[in-house]
Protein backbone atom coordinates (compact mmCIF):
# COMPACT_ATOMS: atom_id res chain seq x y z
CA UNK A 1 0.00 0.00 0.00
CA UNK A 2 2.86 2.73 0.89
CA UNK A 3 4.76 1.57 -2.02
CA UNK A 4 1.72 2.44 -4.26
CA UNK A 5 1.80 5.93 -2.63
CA UNK A 6 5.46 6.42 -3.48
CA UNK A 7 5.11 5.03 -6.78
CA UNK A 8 2.19 7.78 -7.26
CA UNK A 9 4.32 10.11 -5.46
CA UNK A 10 7.21 9.31 -7.78
CA UNK A 11 4.50 9.84 -10.72
CA UNK A 12 3.26 12.65 -9.64
CA UNK A 13 0.31 11.53 -9.73
CA UNK A 14 -0.54 11.76 -5.77
CA UNK A 15 -3.10 14.19 -4.58
CA UNK A 16 -1.41 17.50 -2.84
CA UNK A 17 -2.72 17.05 -0.10
CA UNK A 18 -1.44 13.27 0.25
CA UNK A 19 2.06 14.42 -1.06
CA UNK A 20 2.45 16.39 1.75
CA UNK A 21 1.09 14.73 4.59
CA UNK A 22 3.74 11.51 3.33
CA UNK A 23 6.25 13.88 3.04
CA UNK A 24 5.42 15.05 6.65
CA UNK A 25 5.57 11.84 7.83
CA UNK A 26 8.76 10.93 6.75
CA UNK A 27 9.82 13.11 8.82
CA UNK A 28 9.45 11.50 11.38
CA UNK A 29 9.61 7.97 10.59
CA UNK A 30 12.68 6.43 10.13
CA UNK A 31 11.10 3.03 8.76
CA UNK A 32 9.21 5.25 5.99
CA UNK A 33 12.06 7.11 5.31
CA UNK A 34 14.37 4.31 4.93
CA UNK A 35 11.48 2.85 2.20
CA UNK A 36 11.21 5.65 0.54
CA UNK A 37 15.03 5.86 -0.61
CA UNK A 38 14.64 2.32 -1.39
CA UNK A 39 11.64 2.72 -3.79
CA UNK A 40 13.38 6.21 -4.95
CA UNK A 41 16.49 4.59 -6.11
CA UNK A 42 14.31 1.66 -7.61
CA UNK A 43 12.76 4.23 -9.50
CA UNK A 44 15.83 6.05 -10.65
CA UNK A 45 17.67 3.24 -12.28
CA UNK A 46 14.50 2.29 -14.03
CA UNK A 47 14.44 5.57 -14.99
CA UNK A 48 18.48 5.49 -15.76
CA UNK A 49 18.80 8.76 -14.18
CA UNK A 50 22.41 9.75 -12.47
CA UNK A 51 21.01 10.56 -9.33
CA UNK A 52 23.54 12.67 -7.30
CA UNK A 53 23.64 11.93 -3.89
CA UNK A 54 22.39 8.97 -3.43
CA UNK A 55 25.09 7.73 -1.71
CA UNK A 56 23.93 9.92 1.01
CA UNK A 57 21.42 9.24 3.70
CA UNK A 58 17.98 11.23 3.69
CA UNK A 59 19.24 12.60 7.11
CA UNK A 60 22.82 13.71 5.71
CA UNK A 61 21.09 15.67 2.84
CA UNK A 62 18.06 16.95 4.77
CA UNK A 63 20.54 18.20 6.88
CA UNK A 64 22.99 19.79 4.01
CA UNK A 65 19.95 21.33 2.47
CA UNK A 66 19.33 23.22 6.03
CA UNK A 67 22.92 24.16 6.09
CA UNK A 68 23.05 25.10 2.40
CA UNK A 69 19.72 26.76 1.12
CA UNK A 70 17.31 26.90 3.54
CA UNK A 71 16.12 28.27 6.53
CA UNK A 72 12.72 27.09 7.79
CA UNK A 73 11.21 28.07 11.10
CA UNK A 74 8.41 29.09 13.04
CA UNK A 75 6.95 32.06 14.28
CA UNK A 76 4.19 33.74 15.54
CA UNK A 77 4.93 36.97 13.73
CA UNK A 78 5.29 37.69 9.97
CA UNK A 79 7.32 40.38 10.27
CA UNK A 80 9.50 39.17 12.64
CA UNK A 81 10.18 35.42 10.85
CA UNK A 82 11.00 37.39 7.38
CA UNK A 83 13.89 39.63 9.04
CA UNK A 84 15.04 36.52 11.19
CA UNK A 85 15.15 34.46 8.08
CA UNK A 86 17.04 37.55 5.98
CA UNK A 87 19.53 37.42 8.75
CA UNK A 88 19.83 34.08 9.24
CA UNK A 89 20.97 34.40 5.04
CA UNK A 90 23.28 36.93 5.75
CA UNK A 91 24.86 35.46 9.05
CA UNK A 92 25.15 32.03 6.42
CA UNK A 93 27.30 33.96 4.04
CA UNK A 94 29.40 35.15 7.14
CA UNK A 95 30.12 32.18 8.03
CA UNK A 96 28.51 31.83 10.64
CA UNK A 97 27.10 29.07 12.78
CA UNK A 98 23.31 27.66 12.32
CA UNK A 99 21.26 26.84 14.53
CA UNK A 100 19.54 23.77 13.97
CA UNK A 101 15.92 24.25 12.51
CA UNK A 102 12.74 21.41 12.44
CA UNK A 103 12.62 19.51 9.41
CA UNK A 104 9.60 19.80 6.88
CA UNK A 105 8.24 18.16 4.37
CA UNK A 106 9.59 20.63 2.51
CA UNK A 107 13.00 20.21 3.47
CA UNK A 108 12.72 16.46 2.59
CA UNK A 109 11.07 17.26 -0.73
CA UNK A 110 13.31 20.03 -2.02
CA UNK A 111 16.32 18.20 -1.16
CA UNK A 112 15.31 14.74 -3.18
CA UNK A 113 14.51 16.80 -6.16
CA UNK A 114 17.79 18.53 -5.83
CA UNK A 115 19.38 15.32 -5.55
CA UNK A 116 18.09 14.19 -9.34
CA UNK A 117 18.77 17.58 -11.48
CA UNK A 118 21.73 16.87 -13.13
CA UNK A 119 19.32 15.78 -16.37
CA UNK A 120 17.16 18.94 -15.37
CA UNK A 121 19.73 21.02 -15.44
CA UNK A 122 21.30 20.06 -18.69
CA UNK A 123 17.71 21.47 -19.92
CA UNK A 124 17.33 24.10 -17.97
CA UNK A 125 19.45 26.57 -15.80
CA UNK A 126 16.17 27.18 -13.46
CA UNK A 127 16.64 24.73 -10.15
CA UNK A 128 13.38 22.86 -9.61
CA UNK A 129 13.24 24.37 -6.31
CA UNK A 130 12.22 27.77 -7.41
CA UNK A 131 9.11 26.65 -9.42
CA UNK A 132 8.10 24.25 -6.55
CA UNK A 133 8.67 26.68 -3.93
CA UNK A 134 8.15 30.27 -5.04
CA UNK A 135 7.20 30.90 -8.57
CA UNK A 136 5.22 33.70 -7.65
CA UNK A 137 8.82 35.67 -6.07
CA UNK A 138 10.22 34.86 -9.58
CA UNK A 139 7.26 37.31 -10.97
CA UNK A 140 6.94 39.68 -8.06
CA UNK A 141 8.97 42.13 -10.11
CA UNK A 142 5.44 43.17 -11.50
CA UNK A 143 3.43 42.52 -7.88
CA UNK A 144 0.21 42.18 -9.99
CA UNK A 145 1.70 39.79 -12.62
CA UNK A 146 3.09 37.58 -10.01
CA UNK A 147 -0.81 37.60 -8.31
CA UNK A 148 -2.48 36.34 -11.48
CA UNK A 149 0.11 34.01 -13.00
CA UNK A 150 1.04 31.95 -9.93
CA UNK A 151 -2.31 31.29 -8.96
CA UNK A 152 -2.18 29.48 -12.41
CA UNK A 153 0.76 27.39 -11.56
CA UNK A 154 -0.78 25.17 -8.92
CA UNK A 155 2.89 23.79 -7.74
CA UNK A 156 3.11 20.43 -7.18
CA UNK A 157 6.99 18.34 -7.09
CA UNK A 158 6.82 15.26 -6.12
CA UNK A 159 10.88 14.44 -5.93
CA UNK A 160 12.75 12.54 -7.78
CA UNK A 161 10.59 12.70 -11.18
CA UNK A 162 11.28 15.99 -12.29
CA UNK A 163 10.99 15.93 -15.77
CA UNK A 164 7.35 14.84 -15.17
CA UNK A 165 5.00 17.70 -16.20
CA UNK A 166 2.23 16.17 -14.56
CA UNK A 167 3.31 17.88 -11.29
CA UNK A 168 3.18 21.30 -12.25
CA UNK A 169 -0.06 22.52 -13.98
CA UNK A 170 1.85 24.65 -17.07
CA UNK A 171 0.49 28.24 -17.55
CA UNK A 172 -0.96 27.01 -20.86
CA UNK A 173 1.28 27.64 -23.59
CA UNK A 174 0.50 26.65 -26.83
CA UNK A 175 0.76 24.25 -29.54
CA UNK A 176 3.46 22.25 -27.26
CA UNK A 177 3.98 19.21 -25.30
CA UNK A 178 4.37 19.32 -21.21
CA UNK A 179 7.57 19.25 -21.33
CA UNK A 180 8.14 22.03 -23.09
CA UNK A 181 5.63 24.10 -21.28
CA UNK A 182 7.37 23.13 -18.07
CA UNK A 183 10.74 24.67 -19.62
CA UNK A 184 8.85 27.82 -20.61
CA UNK A 185 6.95 28.52 -17.63
CA UNK A 186 10.58 28.27 -16.37
CA UNK A 187 12.65 30.49 -18.60
CA UNK A 188 9.17 33.02 -18.56
CA UNK A 189 9.79 33.23 -14.61
CA UNK A 190 13.64 33.92 -14.70
CA UNK A 191 12.64 36.24 -17.70
CA UNK A 192 10.13 38.28 -15.18
CA UNK A 193 12.62 37.94 -12.89
CA UNK A 194 15.74 39.42 -14.21
CA UNK A 195 14.17 41.60 -16.79
CA UNK A 196 12.88 43.71 -14.05
CA UNK A 197 15.51 43.76 -12.30
CA UNK A 198 17.98 44.38 -14.65
CA UNK A 199 15.38 47.44 -16.43
CA UNK A 200 15.50 49.56 -13.63
CA UNK A 201 19.38 49.70 -13.59
CA UNK A 202 19.56 50.30 -17.01
CA UNK A 203 20.94 54.24 -17.46
CA UNK A 204 18.42 56.09 -19.14
CA UNK A 205 19.82 58.27 -22.49
CA UNK A 206 19.43 61.28 -19.96
CA UNK A 207 22.06 59.40 -17.76
CA UNK A 208 24.32 58.66 -20.30
CA UNK A 209 24.10 61.60 -21.20
CA UNK A 210 25.14 63.31 -18.42
CA UNK A 211 27.99 60.66 -17.52
CA UNK A 212 29.50 61.85 -21.12
CA UNK A 213 28.56 58.61 -22.89
CA UNK A 214 25.52 60.37 -24.62
CA UNK A 215 22.83 57.92 -25.87
CA UNK A 216 22.88 55.50 -28.10
CA UNK A 217 25.58 53.88 -27.12
CA UNK A 218 25.55 49.77 -27.09
CA UNK A 219 23.65 49.72 -23.12
CA UNK A 220 25.07 45.81 -23.32
CA UNK A 221 28.78 47.58 -23.23
CA UNK A 222 27.56 49.60 -19.88
CA UNK A 223 24.91 47.39 -18.19
CA UNK A 224 25.90 43.76 -19.85
CA UNK A 225 27.05 42.66 -16.30
CA UNK A 226 24.05 44.03 -14.64
CA UNK A 227 22.10 40.75 -15.42
CA UNK A 228 24.32 38.68 -13.32
CA UNK A 229 24.12 41.22 -10.23
CA UNK A 230 19.82 41.09 -10.52
CA UNK A 231 20.71 36.96 -10.46
CA UNK A 232 22.86 36.99 -7.38
CA UNK A 233 20.64 39.29 -5.25
CA UNK A 234 17.93 37.19 -5.76
CA UNK B 1 -36.18 68.93 -22.37
CA UNK B 2 -36.12 69.99 -26.04
CA UNK B 3 -33.49 72.44 -25.16
CA UNK B 4 -31.90 70.30 -22.62
CA UNK B 5 -31.27 68.05 -25.35
CA UNK B 6 -30.17 70.57 -27.37
CA UNK B 7 -27.47 71.58 -25.28
CA UNK B 8 -26.39 68.22 -24.55
CA UNK B 9 -25.97 67.99 -28.65
CA UNK B 10 -24.05 71.13 -28.40
CA UNK B 11 -21.86 69.93 -25.96
CA UNK B 12 -20.96 66.63 -27.63
CA UNK B 13 -19.92 68.39 -30.67
CA UNK B 14 -18.14 70.43 -28.83
CA UNK B 15 -16.45 68.02 -27.18
CA UNK B 16 -15.65 66.15 -30.02
CA UNK B 17 -14.00 69.58 -32.06
CA UNK B 18 -11.89 69.34 -28.81
CA UNK B 19 -11.18 66.18 -28.73
CA UNK B 20 -10.62 66.03 -32.53
CA UNK B 21 -8.28 69.61 -32.24
CA UNK B 22 -6.26 68.04 -29.17
CA UNK B 23 -5.27 65.11 -30.92
CA UNK B 24 -4.18 66.34 -33.91
CA UNK B 25 -2.14 69.02 -32.08
CA UNK B 26 -0.74 66.43 -29.70
CA UNK B 27 -0.11 63.39 -32.07
CA UNK B 28 3.29 64.19 -32.70
CA UNK B 29 4.79 65.94 -29.46
CA UNK B 30 6.93 68.95 -30.05
CA UNK B 31 9.85 69.34 -27.57
CA UNK B 32 7.99 71.11 -25.66
CA UNK B 33 5.06 68.94 -24.97
CA UNK B 34 8.19 65.89 -25.10
CA UNK B 35 8.99 67.88 -22.23
CA UNK B 36 5.71 67.92 -20.31
CA UNK B 37 5.20 64.49 -20.96
CA UNK B 38 8.47 63.50 -19.73
CA UNK B 39 7.52 65.54 -16.35
CA UNK B 40 4.33 63.41 -16.26
CA UNK B 41 5.46 60.52 -16.53
CA UNK B 42 8.09 60.78 -14.40
CA UNK B 43 5.75 62.46 -11.92
CA UNK B 44 3.58 59.49 -12.42
CA UNK B 45 6.63 57.04 -11.46
CA UNK B 46 6.62 59.08 -7.93
CA UNK B 47 3.06 58.70 -7.48
CA UNK B 48 2.99 54.96 -7.39
CA UNK B 49 6.05 55.05 -5.25
CA UNK B 50 5.55 57.85 -2.48
CA UNK B 51 1.44 57.83 -2.43
CA UNK B 52 -0.38 56.22 0.13
CA UNK B 53 -3.60 54.61 -1.51
CA UNK B 54 -5.51 51.10 -1.12
CA UNK B 55 -8.12 49.65 -3.91
CA UNK B 56 -9.36 47.38 -5.94
CA UNK B 57 -7.37 46.30 -8.81
CA UNK B 58 -8.61 44.17 -11.52
CA UNK B 59 -6.20 42.44 -14.20
CA UNK B 60 -8.52 40.59 -17.22
CA UNK B 61 -5.78 39.53 -20.16
CA UNK B 62 -7.28 37.06 -22.68
CA UNK B 63 -10.05 35.59 -21.03
CA UNK B 64 -7.96 35.52 -17.79
CA UNK B 65 -9.62 38.23 -14.71
CA UNK B 66 -8.21 38.45 -11.85
CA UNK B 67 -9.44 40.52 -8.95
CA UNK B 68 -6.65 41.71 -5.94
CA UNK B 69 -6.57 44.04 -2.86
CA UNK B 70 -4.00 46.76 -2.96
CA UNK B 71 -2.88 48.82 -0.16
CA UNK B 72 0.16 50.81 -0.54
CA UNK B 73 1.98 53.16 2.17
CA UNK B 74 5.26 54.84 1.89
CA UNK B 75 6.43 56.63 5.38
CA UNK B 76 10.14 57.88 6.48
CA UNK B 77 11.35 57.00 2.74
CA UNK B 78 10.34 53.08 3.21
CA UNK B 79 8.21 51.99 0.97
CA UNK B 80 5.44 49.17 1.67
CA UNK B 81 2.92 47.47 0.29
CA UNK B 82 0.34 44.08 0.93
CA UNK B 83 -1.35 42.88 -2.55
CA UNK B 84 -3.85 40.32 -1.66
CA UNK B 85 -5.84 38.16 -4.81
CA UNK B 86 -10.06 38.69 -4.07
CA UNK B 87 -10.40 35.67 -7.27
CA UNK B 88 -9.02 32.22 -8.45
CA UNK B 89 -6.31 30.87 -5.78
CA UNK B 90 -5.34 32.72 -2.43
CA UNK B 91 -1.93 34.52 -2.58
CA UNK B 92 -0.88 37.28 -0.38
CA UNK B 93 2.18 39.07 -1.27
CA UNK B 94 3.95 41.52 1.24
CA UNK B 95 6.51 43.86 0.07
CA UNK B 96 8.78 45.88 2.68
CA UNK B 97 11.39 48.25 0.14
CA UNK B 98 13.40 45.06 -1.53
CA UNK B 99 11.92 42.04 0.77
CA UNK B 100 9.15 40.37 -1.35
CA UNK B 101 7.40 38.02 1.23
CA UNK B 102 4.59 35.33 -0.67
CA UNK B 103 2.49 33.93 1.70
CA UNK B 104 0.46 30.40 -0.16
CA UNK B 105 -2.39 29.43 2.05
CA UNK B 106 -3.56 26.58 0.14
CA UNK B 107 -0.10 25.02 0.04
CA UNK B 108 0.82 26.46 3.90
CA UNK B 109 3.80 27.70 2.22
CA UNK B 110 5.65 30.96 2.76
CA UNK B 111 8.28 32.39 0.63
CA UNK B 112 10.64 35.21 1.07
CA UNK B 113 13.06 37.12 -1.36
CA UNK B 114 15.22 40.14 -0.91
CA UNK B 115 15.01 41.96 -4.52
CA UNK B 116 14.72 45.28 -6.24
CA UNK B 117 11.01 45.95 -7.19
CA UNK B 118 10.23 47.92 -9.97
CA UNK B 119 6.71 48.00 -12.46
CA UNK B 120 6.43 49.09 -15.55
CA UNK B 121 5.36 52.51 -15.01
CA UNK B 122 9.06 53.21 -13.91
CA UNK B 123 10.23 52.42 -17.13
CA UNK B 124 7.58 54.62 -18.96
CA UNK B 125 9.62 57.44 -17.56
CA UNK B 126 12.55 55.75 -19.85
CA UNK B 127 10.32 56.43 -22.98
CA UNK B 128 10.20 60.22 -23.14
CA UNK B 129 13.97 60.26 -23.59
CA UNK B 130 14.49 60.75 -27.57
CA UNK B 131 16.05 57.33 -27.99
CA UNK B 132 13.15 55.47 -26.86
CA UNK B 133 11.03 57.47 -29.26
CA UNK B 134 12.90 56.13 -32.15
CA UNK B 135 10.44 52.99 -31.12
CA UNK B 136 7.29 54.64 -29.65
CA UNK B 137 5.21 57.54 -30.78
CA UNK B 138 4.08 59.21 -27.48
CA UNK B 139 0.41 60.20 -28.26
CA UNK B 140 -1.71 62.18 -25.65
CA UNK B 141 -4.80 61.35 -25.93
CA UNK B 142 -8.10 63.04 -24.81
CA UNK B 143 -8.95 62.82 -21.09
CA UNK B 144 -10.65 60.31 -20.10
CA UNK B 145 -12.78 59.43 -16.74
CA UNK B 146 -11.47 56.54 -14.65
CA UNK B 147 -13.32 55.84 -11.00
CA UNK B 148 -15.14 58.64 -11.93
CA UNK B 149 -11.91 60.76 -11.61
CA UNK B 150 -10.26 62.93 -14.61
CA UNK B 151 -7.55 61.37 -15.72
CA UNK B 152 -4.86 62.60 -18.36
CA UNK B 153 -4.04 59.84 -20.97
CA UNK B 154 -1.28 58.60 -22.72
CA UNK B 155 -0.49 56.48 -25.57
CA UNK B 156 3.09 54.37 -26.20
CA UNK B 157 2.33 53.48 -29.46
CA UNK B 158 4.94 51.10 -31.58
CA UNK B 159 6.77 52.26 -34.84
CA UNK B 160 6.57 48.91 -36.04
CA UNK B 161 5.40 45.52 -35.65
CA UNK B 162 8.29 44.56 -33.05
CA UNK B 163 6.75 45.17 -30.01
CA UNK B 164 3.50 46.36 -27.90
CA UNK B 165 1.75 49.36 -27.39
CA UNK B 166 0.67 51.27 -24.17
CA UNK B 167 -2.49 53.23 -23.20
CA UNK B 168 -1.64 54.68 -19.19
CA UNK B 169 -4.61 56.62 -18.18
CA UNK B 170 -3.42 58.86 -15.09
CA UNK B 171 -5.14 60.72 -12.05
CA UNK B 172 -5.39 64.04 -13.06
CA UNK B 173 -4.96 65.28 -9.57
CA UNK B 174 -2.12 62.59 -7.66
CA UNK B 175 -0.88 61.17 -11.30
CA UNK B 176 -1.25 57.89 -9.99
CA UNK B 177 -1.65 55.48 -12.78
CA UNK B 178 -5.62 54.08 -12.25
CA UNK B 179 -5.57 51.98 -15.67
CA UNK B 180 -3.12 50.30 -18.10
CA UNK B 181 -4.09 48.81 -21.24
CA UNK B 182 -1.37 46.97 -23.11
CA UNK B 183 -2.38 46.96 -27.17
CA UNK B 184 -1.40 45.18 -30.06
CA UNK B 185 -0.87 46.48 -33.60
CA UNK B 186 -4.36 46.59 -34.69
CA UNK B 187 -4.40 48.96 -31.30
CA UNK B 188 -6.91 46.59 -29.45
CA UNK B 189 -6.48 45.76 -25.99
CA UNK B 190 -4.85 42.63 -25.08
CA UNK B 191 -4.11 43.09 -21.50
CA UNK B 192 -5.78 46.02 -18.92
CA UNK B 193 -4.72 46.14 -15.36
CA UNK B 194 -7.40 49.10 -13.67
CA UNK B 195 -8.40 50.04 -10.38
CA UNK B 196 -12.02 49.72 -9.79
CA UNK B 197 -11.97 51.19 -6.32
CA UNK B 198 -9.33 53.63 -4.99
CA UNK B 199 -8.91 55.62 -2.15
CA UNK B 200 -5.97 57.93 -0.55
CA UNK B 201 -5.97 57.78 3.03
CA UNK B 202 -4.15 60.31 4.78
CA UNK B 203 -2.27 57.90 6.72
CA UNK B 204 -2.33 53.59 6.37
CA UNK B 205 -2.35 51.50 9.96
CA UNK B 206 0.58 48.45 10.07
CA UNK B 207 -2.72 46.55 10.22
CA UNK B 208 -3.65 47.19 7.10
CA UNK B 209 -0.54 45.93 5.90
CA UNK B 210 -0.60 42.70 8.09
CA UNK B 211 -1.31 39.45 6.36
CA UNK B 212 -5.23 38.39 6.97
CA UNK B 213 -4.40 35.01 7.44
CA UNK B 214 -1.75 33.65 9.95
CA UNK B 215 1.02 32.09 8.71
CA UNK B 216 3.11 31.37 11.74
CA UNK B 217 2.79 27.43 10.76
CA UNK B 218 3.21 27.18 7.69
CA UNK B 219 6.58 26.29 5.89
CA UNK B 220 8.96 29.58 5.65
CA UNK B 221 11.81 29.37 2.88
CA UNK B 222 14.17 32.23 1.78
CA UNK B 223 15.03 31.57 -2.36
CA UNK B 224 18.25 32.09 -3.34
CA UNK B 225 20.00 32.42 -6.96
CA UNK B 226 20.35 30.08 -9.53
CA UNK B 227 22.32 26.97 -9.40
CA UNK B 228 25.72 26.72 -11.39
CA UNK B 229 29.09 27.87 -11.39
CA UNK B 230 28.59 31.75 -12.80
CA UNK B 231 31.16 33.09 -15.63
CA UNK B 232 32.10 36.18 -16.63
CA UNK B 233 33.13 37.77 -19.47
CA UNK B 234 31.18 38.11 -23.36
CA UNK B 235 28.09 35.93 -24.64
CA UNK B 236 29.77 33.25 -27.00
CA UNK B 237 26.24 34.02 -28.73
CA UNK B 238 25.20 37.30 -30.83
CA UNK B 239 22.18 38.15 -32.22
CA UNK B 240 23.07 39.16 -35.84
CA UNK B 241 19.84 41.00 -36.27
CA UNK B 242 17.84 42.92 -34.20
CA UNK B 243 14.61 44.87 -34.08
CA UNK B 244 14.88 48.49 -34.45
CA UNK B 245 15.24 49.88 -30.42
CA UNK B 246 16.78 46.51 -28.96
CA UNK B 247 19.87 45.95 -27.73
CA UNK B 248 21.58 44.00 -25.42
CA UNK B 249 20.89 44.86 -22.27
CA UNK B 250 22.64 42.18 -19.82
CA UNK B 251 23.61 38.46 -20.09
CA UNK B 252 24.58 35.56 -17.82
CA UNK B 253 25.97 32.24 -18.31
CA UNK B 254 26.18 29.18 -15.62
CA UNK B 255 28.65 26.60 -15.34
CA UNK B 256 25.76 23.84 -14.87
CA UNK B 257 27.52 20.45 -13.15
CA UNK B 258 25.75 18.34 -15.62
CA UNK B 259 27.18 19.74 -18.54
CA UNK B 260 30.83 20.94 -20.03
CA UNK B 261 29.20 23.20 -21.84
CA UNK B 262 27.43 26.96 -20.24
CA UNK B 263 23.49 27.79 -20.07
CA UNK B 264 23.66 31.45 -21.33
CA UNK B 265 20.98 34.13 -20.79
CA UNK B 266 20.74 37.03 -22.65
CA UNK B 267 18.22 39.82 -22.22
CA UNK B 268 17.39 42.37 -25.09
CA UNK B 269 15.16 45.40 -24.41
CA UNK B 270 14.04 48.66 -26.06
CA UNK B 271 13.92 50.50 -23.11
CA UNK B 272 10.40 48.97 -21.96
CA UNK B 273 9.89 45.56 -23.93
CA UNK B 274 12.33 42.75 -22.81
CA UNK B 275 12.97 39.75 -24.39
CA UNK B 276 15.17 36.78 -23.24
CA UNK B 277 17.01 34.46 -25.11
CA UNK B 278 18.07 31.19 -23.17
CA UNK B 279 20.99 29.13 -24.85
CA UNK B 280 20.57 25.52 -22.86
CA UNK B 281 23.15 22.11 -24.05
CA UNK B 282 20.19 20.24 -25.07
CA UNK B 283 19.53 16.70 -23.19
CA UNK B 284 19.84 13.69 -24.94
CA UNK B 285 16.54 12.58 -23.40
CA UNK B 286 14.52 15.63 -24.48
CA UNK B 287 12.97 17.02 -27.48
CA UNK B 288 13.80 20.05 -29.18
CA UNK B 289 10.99 23.01 -28.66
CA UNK B 290 10.97 24.29 -32.10
CA UNK B 291 8.51 27.23 -33.78
CA UNK B 292 6.44 30.04 -31.69
CA UNK B 293 4.29 29.33 -28.79
CA UNK B 294 2.03 31.76 -27.14
CA UNK B 295 0.97 32.29 -23.31
CA UNK B 296 -1.26 35.09 -23.60
CA UNK B 297 0.73 38.54 -24.94
CA UNK B 298 3.54 36.59 -24.10
CA UNK B 299 5.37 34.61 -27.00
CA UNK B 300 8.08 32.16 -27.38
CA UNK B 301 10.40 30.75 -30.11
CA UNK B 302 12.59 27.75 -29.96
CA UNK B 303 15.48 26.53 -32.70
CA UNK B 304 17.80 23.81 -32.45
CA UNK B 305 21.32 24.98 -33.74
CA UNK B 306 24.40 22.54 -33.24
CA UNK B 307 23.48 20.88 -30.00
CA UNK B 308 22.03 23.90 -28.66
CA UNK B 309 18.69 24.96 -27.53
CA UNK B 310 17.77 28.36 -28.28
CA UNK B 311 14.47 29.61 -26.77
CA UNK B 312 13.25 33.32 -26.98
CA UNK B 313 10.85 34.72 -25.25
CA UNK B 314 9.03 37.85 -24.09
CA UNK B 315 5.84 39.86 -23.96
CA UNK B 316 6.19 41.03 -27.66
CA UNK B 317 4.81 39.97 -30.57
CA UNK B 318 5.48 36.56 -32.41
CA UNK B 319 7.61 38.40 -35.38
CA UNK B 320 9.97 39.96 -32.72
CA UNK B 321 11.09 36.47 -31.05
CA UNK B 322 11.25 34.95 -34.21
CA UNK B 323 13.48 37.43 -35.90
CA UNK B 324 15.91 37.36 -33.17
CA UNK B 325 15.73 33.60 -32.33
CA UNK B 326 16.33 33.37 -36.23
CA UNK B 327 19.18 35.61 -36.08
CA UNK B 328 20.97 34.50 -33.36
CA UNK B 329 24.69 32.65 -33.70
CA UNK B 330 27.76 31.67 -32.22
CA UNK B 331 29.94 34.37 -31.93
CA UNK B 332 32.92 33.86 -33.83
CA UNK B 333 36.23 33.99 -32.08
Amino acid sequence: MIDERFSALLDGELAHAEAAELLQRMTHEPALRAAWTRQHRAHALLRGQACAGLGESLAQRIRKQIQQESLIERSSNVVDMTERLLRADSQNADGAAEQATPVTAAAVSMQLVRSSTAAKQAVAPVPARRRTMAASLALAASLVVAAVLVPQMDVIQAPGNIQSASQVASLGWTGVDPATAQKLDDFLLDHHSVAESTLVSLPTAAHLASTGIGPGVALGDVSGQLIDAAYQQR
Amino acid sequence: MKNTSGQLLTGILATMLCVAWSSAALAEPPEQVAADTRAWLQRMAEAIRTLDYQGVLVYGSLGNMRTMHLVHRYRNGREQERLQTLSGEPVEILRDDDVVTCIHPRDHRVTVDRRELHGMIKEFAHLAEPAARRSYRIVREPDARVLQRSCHVYSFLPRDQFRYGYRVFADQQTALPLRIDTINSRQQVIEQVMFTQISFPSSISDAALTPKVDASQYEWTKLHAADGVHLHGQSQWVAQRLPQGFQLVGFRATQPASSNRPVEHLLYSDGLATVSVFVTPHSQQGRYFEGVSSLGPVHAFGRKYEGYQISVLGDVPAVTVRLIGDHLDLREK
